[in-house]
């Protein structure tokens, strides 16, 4: 248990899960009061996208390179972090729903989780935790976009997130996504670059 | 190589030391980190030594201008106007920050851009600062793929770019091998003429070296300002420590335990 | 010197490239609306630019981002210490920064316009200049949005910041896509409201450029400012902003009509046949089946005498307006065959679709009717039912419905025919939304 409050401390988790939170309250409640169907659905995804980011600053200590140091095995640890984390995106927005009112299907919830999560966790190995969040609001960015230019947007494996339940190409990509980024994460850890900014 | 001398260089000095602080007393979060110190520094490497704690690095940053004094008079090159003071004043930190993605040309550059040279003295003065640090070979590395002791001498680059007329070096050889701690006594000896440079160090060895004069700081007090040679000579075979110096420096404080 | 190793070293390059490509992919990526329509970015000035802003409706806040990122440097390199014992004074320090910055996105722009510069060069018939300031305001709103990011990540240097500052930043613009507020607070344009017919007004594209700088001056101070006095000092600039700006863009319109745009250009010959001069281009296409159309068109009383592209006015008596580039409901491509031309001009007896832009004209129902009444009405003239342009391949204009209201009609007496014509085209000039056209043709 020790080591599980240090580790946490070490990653700044309460000052990321609280900043994460709050931007979910604050984008469900801008959803609840949007009149717009279609601009709250893009609320509801984007709440996931939020804590995906946010939550992958805590994905890199402070220093990549003692960390990488120690003797205990840190794939495992890392796949569990990146699995909190989808958890916590799912689990809050689902969480926000029940207390509220439901506005957007669980299984999108969980496919933009699990997809995301992926994202952000690739973003921590390729950018560094600092940069982790420019990933998944990049791609949430392209997606809404798109949404916002063509209700049915095409591209169904770029846009995924924006893309109705059920569509194959969305869900599969959610899935490579999710799983290959945080094999990646997990295998490589932070900072892929040794000597990152 | 001749370089461009500018009116202010070669103008007669119009005081009589460089840094002269009367009863000066200076904070550090909330403790009274400099208590009552006086000191008149002219030209000349002065070394300060002192146990951990003792104010050493609060005074250096005192002078540096970056703290302001809580009481007490601080007087830099005569009673400059700050800005002319930070004009001629080099500084490198005992925690030396810089920017990991700039090459050592391009930090010591901007530095000395900072330091208000003009631009067109700038370049030359780098390549000297750069050739005198001894990182000739590695100016034109990113500052992040460099090793702790060569980061160090950029910093002492850094510091010397603007020929200061007040260098003042927290640490400077922190992270450098035998070598290059000798490179480092050189480069301090032929700075003496018209700077006055003051070097706070836990090595006694690089005080004996190269200082002509050294400040014993415990408490926020001087407890011994003199010659490298008076404070050897004030310890005695009874003292802790492995050299003259060492056994000096363990007697003055000792001495000044028991005083104070 | 400075400003080289800036452009080189911060976080510069990459923020131009990532704008660079972002809108690049997006224009390319998709067939999204800035493809059609009467203003596309590859064939209107005016559609370039306004596209351009369009496409940052939610790239600003990964600015934001972005720019709070870079903000952390100062602190993240701990070179404070350092820095406060230099003379040079903090806005000077900062100002090769901002350059580096606002070189970055400068030339990013420069790039996107270019790529659409050149392929609306090729094809321009239109050429004004009233394009540049609305791609100017749009890359001062982006250089405000870099620099206040920057300017608050170094107020809160954590690393929570710049994500915190992007979803913030997402947040805003939808509540203001939602709530009254004017949207010209922030960089985009909406997209209905980009036709080449329309410009940006200029009291808004000043007021806007005011807004932005005020942004970006903001952002700088933050940058630059190291007492708390300072900071406040630096908040000024946004907060007269909004005080002014809100108010002054409340009462306007963003948009008003081009009147370069929409002068007609005219083939006199033979009947007079007008397109808009920013469409000129066309004229040679559409002239000649919309002479055909005007022959066939006699057969009504008070027959029109000219046919022009409908712009944004109601058409005049006597004058068949046409809309080239979709109907206002349907498509959004000009036409290329000459039947198909002939038949948008014939179209409810040489009338243009009837959309007041409220959701009732939207709907199904409505709109079918509507649509299979004007395919009559253009059957009779021709004396063949064919569907109209757009509207192919719809179960609704080809199918049994629309043969079935056919061969009604056609049983009608011939002078009745021609009397109910006469009629829907009276209808459909006054636009009543209450009235139904379809059952003008076939009500007995």
């Amino acid at each position: 248990m020790r080591w599980l409050t240090l580790y946490v401390r070490s990653r700044q988790v309460p000052g990321t899960v609280a900043a994460a939170l709050t931007c979910v309250v604050a984008l469900g409640l801008l959803a609840t009061g949007s009149g717009s169907m279609m601009m709250r659905h893009q609320l509801v995804l984007f709440a996931v996208a939020t804590v995906a980011a946010v939550a992958a600053t805590g994905l890199a200590g402070a220093d990549p390179a003692l960390d990488r140091t120690a003797a205990v095995c840190w794939p495992i640890r890392r796949t569990v972090h990146v699995a909190t984390i989808g958890v916590l995106a799912i689990g809050a927005l689902v969480a926000f729903q029940w207390v509220d009112q439901p506005l957007v299907a669980t299984e999108l919830l969980i496919r933009n989780g699990i997809g995301l999560t992926g994202v952000a966790a690739l973003g921590a190995t390729l950018l560094g935790g600092g940069l982790a969040w420019c990933l998944p609001m990049a791609w949430t960015t392209v997606a809404m976009t798109t949404a916002l230019a063509a209700p049915e947007p095409g591209a169904a494996l770029l846009t995924w997130p924006v893309q109705p339940p059920g569509t194959a190409a969305a869900t599969v990509a959610a899935a490579v996504l999710g799983v290959s980024g945080t094999a990646v994460y997990a295998m490589f850890g932070p900072s892929l670059n040794r000597t990152a900014d | 190589m001749a370089r461009v001398v500018d009116a202010a260089e070669v103008a007669p000095r119009t005081y009589p030391w460089e840094i002269a602080a009367t009863d000066l007393r200076v904070r550090a979060g909330r403790r009274m980190a400099v208590d009552g110190v006086d000191l008149s520094l002219a030209t000349g490497v002065h070394g300060l030594l002192g146990p951990n704690g003792a104010g050493k690095t609060t005074l250096i940053r005192a002078l540096a201008t970056v703290l302001r004094p809580a009481s007490g008079e601080l007087d830099l090159l005569g009673g400059a106007d700050v800005r002319e003071v930070r004009r001629r004043l080099g500084y490198l930190p005992q925690e030396f920050g810089f920017y990991r993605r700039f090459t050592v040309r391009e930090f010591v550059e901007y530095m000395a851009w900072l330091k208000e040279m003009p631009k067109v003295d700038i370049p030359g003065a780098v390549q000297r600062a750069i050739e005198r640090a001894g990182l000739t070979d590695r100016a034109d590395s990113k500052l992040k793929t460099l090793s702790g002791g060569m980061v160090r001498r950029a910093g002492i680059a850094q510091a010397i770019v603007n020929d200061p007329a007040i260098l003042l070096l927290d640490e400077p050889t922190a992270g450098l091998d035998p070598a290059q701690r000798m490179q480092f006594r050189q480069l301090l000896r032929d700075l003496t003429e018209d700077t006055c440079v003051v070097v706070s160090t836990h090595l006694v060895e690089d005080v004996a070296a190269a200082c002509s004069d050294v400040i014993l700081l415990d408490n926020g007090r001087v407890v011994f300002q003199g010659a490298a040679t008076e404070l050897a000579a004030a310890g005695t075979a009874a003292d802790a420590g492995d050299s003259p110096m060492e056994r000096g420096y363990s007697a003055l404080l000792a001495r000044k335990g028991a005083a104070g | 010197m400075i400003l080289r190793t800036e452009l080189r070293r911060s976080a510069a390059p990459v923020i131009g490239v990532g704008v660079l490509l972002f809108t690049v992919g997006m224009l390319y990526g998709m067939s999204g609306p800035w493809w059609k329509g009467t203003a596309p970015w590859h064939e209107q000035w005016t559609g370039l630019a306004q596209w351009v802003r369009y496409l940052g409706v939610f790239l600003w806040p990964l600015l934001l981002g972005a720019g709070a990122w870079h903000g952390l440097r100062d602190r993240r390199a701990g070179v404070r210490e350092l820095l406060s014992s230099t003379p040079r004074s903090a806005w000077r320090r900062v100002l090769p920064t901002a350059g580096a910055l606002a070189i970055g996105l400068a030339g990013a722009f420069v790039v996107v316009l270019v790529v659409g510069g050149v392929q609306v060069a090729l094809t321009a018939s239109y050429f004004h200049v009233k394009w540049v300031p609305v791609a100017a305001v749009g890359l001062l709103a982006y250089l405000g949005a870099v620099l206040l990011g920057a300017g608050l990540g170094r107020l809160v240097p954590s690393l929570l910041t710049p994500p915190v500052l992007a979803v913030g930043g997402v947040a805003v613009q939808i509540s203001l896509i939602q709530s009254g507020w004017p949207e010209w607070l922030t960089p985009t344009i909406e997209a209905p409201e980009i036709t080449v017919f329309t410009t940006v007004s200029v009291p808004v594209t000043l007021v806007q450029a005011l807004w932005f700088a005020a942004i970006a001056a903001t952002g700088f101070g933050l940058l630059a400012a190291n007492q708390a006095r300072l900071r406040l000092a630096a908040l000024l600039p946004v907060v007269l902003g909004l005080a002014i700006t809100v108010p002054v863009l409340s009462q306007q319109d963003s948009h008003v009509a081009d009147r370069d745009a929409v002068a007609m250009v005219c083939d006199e010959q033979d009947g007079r046949v007008c397109v808009t001069r920013a469409h000129e281009a066309e004229l040679a296409r559409f002239a000649g089946p919309a002479r055909e159309a005007l022959a066939l068109l006699a057969k009504l009383p008070d027959a029109p005498t000219s046919v022009e592209e409908l712009a944004d006015e109601r058409p005049r008596d006597g004058v068949v307006a046409v809309s080239l580039f979709g109907d206002g409901v349907r498509g959004s491509e000009a036409l290329d065959d000459p039947a198909d031309i002939r038949l948008s001009v014939l179209a409810g007896a040489g009338t243009p679709l009837c959309v007041d832009g409220s959701e009732e004209t939207y709907r199904w129902a409505v709109t079918t009717r509507m649509a299979m009444a004007r395919t009559v009405a253009a059957a009779w003239f021709t004396g063949e039912l064919a569907p109209l342009p757009y509207y192919r391949e719809m179960p609704t204009t080809e199918g049994a419905a629309v043969q079935r209201v056919w061969r009604t009609f056609r049983a009608l007496p011939e002078t009745a025919q021609r009397a109910r014509v006469a009629e829907l085209r009276d209808a459909a000039l006054d636009c009543d939304p209450a009235v139904d056209l379809l059952d003008i043709l076939v009500a007995p």
